[in-house]
């Protein structure tokens, strides 16, 4: 049989482009859904992040052992304004906390079916944490509704 | 009729697609969790082609990376990936009535095998050899930049309404 020319770098046919596009709008959701979750967490942590920094604030008076006020004799002050403006700024999380929750799920569901339908690689990984993630934001409603 | 029960293992980072005498293959997963088919053709040799698609060589795909690019913002939209090592694979199977070819995917690497046969079928390689591909790492670059540039765009842009609106707080 004679040597033939090589099928090299041919387009894609149509049904094999849809699925690659549907696998990067899967990751894309994934990527919002994370942030989504992220926000969640951070407006339902609000008091853990004033207290972590208030904590920052005193460990850093101890290990300079008090040194730290010659050079910023404002700093437990400066943090303590921190420390307010995380609460308000976690206030503002929690009072949109539907919409980002509703955001992040339907992100999160859409993504395992977009990764499900890209069949041009495999996205175990992305279905799996999609999956994780749903499970996470569904905790995080129960805490909220709580 | 001769048949042939062919079978892929191995994974090279993409889905390749296997086309014998021209003619696209649905491979399955089997019982023995490789992915397979059977082929019946009349034809004593056959030739199997692995091919590998980019998204870049298709038609309008600058104008459809961007509008992706745009929807995950820059940030959030996964890059293209430049490596762009397609596979030059292409083999004649000598077939009797019930043979078993399977091939082996190695790990794709520029210059490197694509395959290992897994066959006491007698082949005839023409080619088997990652190559890249030049035209879809040229637009995959063009898209890494505007990729850069939509970064940058937001970025800027998300400075400057902070700086304009603020959030309420600073």
């Amino acid at each position: 049989m004679p040597r033939e020319k090589l099928p090299f770098g041919p387009p894609p046919p149509g049904k094999d482009l849809a699925m690659m596009y549907s696998g990067r709008l899967g990751h894309i959701l994934f990527s919002f859904s994370v942030v989504c979750m992220v926000l969640c967490c951070m407006g339902l942590a609000s008091f853990v992040m004033s207290a972590v920094l208030i904590l920052v604030a005193l460990v850093g008076v101890l290990i300079t052992l008090g040194t730290v006020f010659s050079f910023a004799p404002d700093f437990f002050t400066d943090m303590l304004d921190a420390a307010g403006n995380a609460i308000e700024f976690s206030q503002m999380l929690l009072d949109i906390f539907p919409i980002l929750f509703a955001c992040g799920t339907a992100c999160a569901a859409l993504a395992v079916v977009f990764y499900a339908l890209d069949r041009s690689r495999r996205h175990i990984g992305g279905i799996v944490l999609s999956s994780i993630f749903l499970g996470i934001l569904l905790i995080l409603l129960i805490a909220y509704l709580i | 009729m001769n048949v042939l029960h062919f079978f892929v293992t191995g994974y090279p980072g993409y889905r390749p697609v296997v086309m014998i005498d021209g003619q696209r293959i649905k491979l399955k997963k089997d019982d023995k969790g490789r992915l397979s088919c059977a082929y019946t053709t009349e034809a004593k040799i056959v030739r199997v082609t692995v091919l590998r698609y980019f998204e870049t060589n298709a038609k309008g795909w600058f104008w459809l990376g961007l509008l992706f690019l745009l929807l995950g913002l820059g940030i959030f939209a996964p890059s293209y990936s430049r490596r762009c090592l397609a596979p030059a694979c292409c083999f004649d199977v000598w077939l009797g009535e019930q043979s078993e070819v399977g091939v082996n995917f190695v790990r794709a690497k520029k210059g490197g095998r694509v395959v290992e046969y897994r066959t006491e079928c007698g082949v005839q390689e023409y080619s088997n050899v990652y190559n890249v591909d030049l035209r879809a790492k040229r637009r995959a670059r063009v898209l890494a930049l505007m990729q850069a540039l939509i970064i940058i765009g937001v970025l800027v842009t998300g400075v400057l309404l902070i700086i304009k609106y603020g959030l309420g707080l600073f």
